[in-house]
């Protein structure tokens, strides 16, 4: 098992001081959940819900509050040195990257502190950059590339300590469709690697496509953990059907919800009979093009955490 | 390559692309402009040798609180001390050399000062006891060093650091004896004075400079040497605390 967490619970404190007093914020909620190695699994959840407090647990960044968390057997308060030789962190955007320093120095500047000697840091760096096609930008100042550069380049940082464990927060923030492409089959590679992967992601197409399963997490607490087929399997009775069309179907007895997308509208219905009488309805008014869907991912991710959107 | 070595390396390759950083450089003349002219209009050639020491000093205090303290300040902002924290290797050597890196440059005020004097007042002052000087100032860039690691530490603590650095110059200028004499100040100050190791480097250096035989030059460099050693473990104390402390409250970032 890569990663073994138990009844894991984090409490923030407001306020001021050393030890502040000011109301308390819970970031998880006894979270429980085992991640076998050589797994891609993704976390999915709502802003806040706790994802990334989760990650950085697992990456000793924070300390627990209560509970355990292991990484590989080791236990991330007590064998915390273990730990961080294990784990690779790999940060979505802009954050925790030199711009000044080149993509090279900043992966021998990362060796340094994973223990490579500065000989084979050199070589490594040099390898990575390879690999993530920026061998021709090694010597460009990162602050001069583009978004999915630096994502190179974070990536790159994170695989620069040969981890067992990745840890993405988020990677895909800010890519472009190829970029994101090319993460994803990097994502295979490096599981074929032997590699164990715990992906955050709000994507639920990438989450669908790279991911062995998927933990559903809202407000510290695990919701589902499937693969993501299964997970879309626990959507109940709901049934959906999709048309090319722009006809009002809200009016249908059992449509739930509907929605458009690209010029395919989307509905949801309460079960078969009402899947069926939208399909009639539809093709009674000539539209051709028309489908009963299994659930998506995000059908089930809306259906168990709500549309929250910007609510925290 | 050594992590303290790495620090060191790194530091310059992000110092050579931020010329801006070397602010501190641009106000030692005007520093330089406003000692020895007062000095010069007062006809006072005794007082010469505080004019060049003050700007002296007062560009590798610059350094200091300009520069090296805001090394974790800025890793704080950048994201980079959370991935950092996350890496097997301890950031304390990786940080002391980024500090020591800046400190170094913290000498070219000197050569910066020297200069001007001599190009804008045709005045270079008499070193006599030049070992003893250099002695003195590799002393004062050592403990330097350890006041910085402190400093960098304590930033960590607050959100508003900027605010307290702005305290750091002008009160320790005047009780470290850099702009007038540690003897000159009123006497319950004094003792205050005798703890920040700039008061015994800006007499030592000052002594250097004059003619007389240098007094107690052993244990006047083994003062500033120990107070600067005291830092060095203070710091390394402090930022191990600050960042315990830091992922026990998730207080790594500015998010």
């Amino acid at each position: 098992m890569s990663v073994r967490v138990q009844n894991l619970t984090r409490t923030f404190r407001k306020g001021k001081g050393w030890r502040p007093k000011g109301d308390e914020v819970t970031a998880l909620d006894g979270l429980t959940l085992d991640v076998p190695t050589n797994e891609v699994h993704g976390l999915l959840g709502p802003n806040g819900a706790g994802k990334t407090t989760l990650c950085k647990i697992l990456s000793t960044i924070l300390l627990p509050t209560s509970g355990s968390a292991e990484v590989l057997g080791h236990d991330v308060v007590a064998d915390a040195a273990q730990v961080r030789q294990h784990v690779g962190i790999v940060f979505g955007g802009e954050r925790g990257l030199y711009g000044k320093l080149t993509a090279r120095q900043t992966l021998r500047y990362w060796a340094s502190l994973h223990k490579i000697p500065d000989a084979r840091a050199k070589v490594r760096a040099g390898e990575l950059l390879a690999r993530l096609g920026l061998t021709d930008k090694a010597d460009d100042l990162v602050e001069t590339f583009s978004r999915g550069m630096k994502q190179r380049v974070h990536l790159a940082r994170g695989l620069i300590g040969d981890p067992k464990l990745i840890l993405f927060d988020e990677p895909t923030t800010g890519m472009d469709p190829v970029a994101a492409r090319d993460f994803r089959k990097l994502i295979g590679e490096l599981r074929d690697e032997g590699r164990t992967i715990l992906i955050t992601t709000h994507d639920m197409d990438e989450a669908e496509e790279v991911c062995d399963r998927v933990t559903l997490i809202d407000k510290g607490r695990v919701l589902a953990t499937e693969s993501p087929r299964g997970l879309a399997a626990m959507s109940g009775l709901h049934r959906w059907v999709e048309a090319e069309t722009s006809l009002d179907v809200t009016a249908i007895p059992g449509v739930v919800d509907t929605e458009t997308r690209n010029g395919v509208l989307r509905v949801k219905t309460t079960d078969d009979q009402a899947a069926r009488a939208v399909l009639d309805f539809l093709l009674d008014h000539g539209v051709r093009s028309v489908h009963a869907v299994p659930p998506r991912l995000e059908d089930v991710y809306l259906d168990l955490i709500g549309r929250r959107g910007m609510e925290v | 390559m050594g992590l303290f070595l790495s620090g060191v390396r790194t530091q310059f390759w992000l110092l050579r692309r931020q010329p801006d950083e070397l602010l501190t450089l641009c106000t030692i003349p005007f520093t330089v402009v406003m000692m020895l002219s007062i000095v010069m209009h007062a006809a006072r050639p005794d007082l010469v040798a505080n004019a060049f020491l003050a700007p002296t000093l007062i560009g590798l205090w610059g350094f200091a609180t300009g520069l090296a303290t805001t090394v974790l300040v800025g890793e704080r902002w950048t994201s980079t001390l959370e991935l950092g924290m996350a890496a097997p290797r301890s950031l304390h050597s990786v940080y002391l050399g980024r500090i020591s890196a800046v400190m170094v440059l913290g000498v070219v005020p000197l050569g910066e000062t020297w200069l001007l004097g001599e190009l804008l007042f045709g005045v270079t002052p008499a070193v006599h006891h030049p070992w003893v000087f250099w002695a003195a100032m590799a002393a004062s860039v050592f403990a330097m060093i350890g006041t910085s690691l402190v400093l960098a530490a304590a930033m960590l603590l607050s959100k508003n650091s900027n605010n307290y650095l702005n305290f750091l110059s002008f009160p320790i200028y005047l009780l470290s004896g850099v702009m007038v004499p540690v003897q000159y100040l009123p006497e319950p100050l004094q003792p205050l004075s005798h703890v920040i190791f700039l008061s015994w480097s800006a007499d030592l250096m000052r002594d250097a400079m004059a003619a007389p035989p240098v007094a107690g030059v052993g244990w006047r460099l083994l003062a500033i040497v120990g107070l600067g050693a005291a830092a060095l473990v203070g710091g390394r104390v402090l930022l191990a605390a600050t960042l315990r402390r830091a992922r026990e409250l998730g207080a790594v970032t500015y998010a």
